[in-house]
């Protein structure tokens, strides 16, 4: 039962804290960042065996783990709010080649930041070239170019 | 069913739904938790989630000396008890209830008692060197989390009650 409740503890507080970090996307990633999630997956390593290193404790640990976000991704089906809560929603940075100020400065997002994902992704030059940024929930910024 | 419902198109085009009013909340919500995390961080810094820190330990003194016991532990986590007797304060004993051993295991004592004696309130540790030992400290493990309340005393005295919050 303990392994049950230290994998529950440690994936709600892990939810929890990454959500409320604001930290949404991989795509926003430095290279610290990534050391920092490495990190993280050290320190809650010990929280989640405690002192038993079985098999036996690895095993159920792995299986409540990919249970809770099964049961958690149906939840998220059947309540849309409370997928809002944790997956959060896209928002729109640029609405039709005019900047939304207080969006791109609460989600922490530079102009540059767009500016850079407009190079990769549509080879872009310019602001005015960009129609759409849009800061996606789960993968980073899309840009839609004006035609 | 829910998974074929298209999002609307927006009067600018972008069929998206954005729930703009649902992300200023959040991005509230958001900052108010960084304060939080602020103030968990210099919190735990300043000992309430114990494991050191001025608020992690308390000193009762009590008929005979000082204890010096964790206020907060954390569960299987290593934490200590310092107990000073004072001058000339009679026989080196310590009494302590047998609800702290249900609370906490004791990993070792320096120095170590030379004789432990099974009481009805507990046991009672003799720390009989040849002009008394003035300090003993007794390396501890909390075993379970919750409130621990237990019973101590120094030298026969008057055994008072001590408390530790132990942290899942």
């Amino acid at each position: 039962m303990d392994s049950v409740l230290r994998g529950a503890a440690v994936y709600a507080i892990l939810l929890v804290i990454l959500r409320l970090s604001g930290r949404r996307t991989t795509a926003q990633m430095t290279p610290f960042d990534l050391v920092l999630l490495l990190i993280v997956a050290e320190t809650t390593q010990q929280a989640l065996l405690g002192d038993d290193f079985s098999i036996t404790n690895a095993a159920i640990l792995i299986v409540t783990l990919f249970t809770i976000d099964i049961a958690l991704s149906y939840v998220k089906q059947w309540l849309p709010r409370i997928g809002l809560l944790i997956d959060g929603t896209p928002t729109v940075l640029i609405c039709d080649g005019k900047p939304d100020e207080r969006a791109l400065a609460r989600a922490r997002v530079s102009i540059e930041e767009v500016l850079a994902t407009a190079r990769e992704q549509q080879g872009l030059e310019r602001l005015d070239q960009i129609k759409f940024a849009i800061l996606e929930a789960g993968s980073g910024i899309s840009v839609v170019p004006k035609r | 069913m829910r998974r074929l419902e298209q999002p609307a198109v927006r009067p600018d085009g972008l069929q998206m739904e954005d729930h703009r009013s649902h992300q200023e909340k959040l991005w509230t919500v958001e900052r108010c938790a960084w304060v939080l995390f602020i103030a968990i961080t210099l919190g735990a810094a300043a000992g309430i989630t114990g494991a050191g820190g001025v608020l992690s330990r308390q000193v009762a003194a009590i008929d005979g000396g000082k204890i010096d016991h964790p206020r907060i532990a954390r569960s299987e986590a290593a934490d200590e008890m310092t107990v000073r007797f004072a001058p000339g304060s009679g026989p080196r004993t310590l009494l302590l209830s047998s609800t702290f051993a249900q609370s906490f295991q004791i990993e070792s004592i320096q120095p170590q008692p030379s004789r432990v004696e099974a009481v009805p309130e507990g046991q009672i540790m003799h720390f009989d060197a040849a002009d008394g030992p003035t300090q003993v400290v007794l390396h501890l493990r909390p075993q379970h989390s919750g409130l621990a309340r237990y019973r101590a005393s120094l030298g026969g005295g008057v055994a008072e009650d001590l408390s530790t919050l132990i942290l899942p």
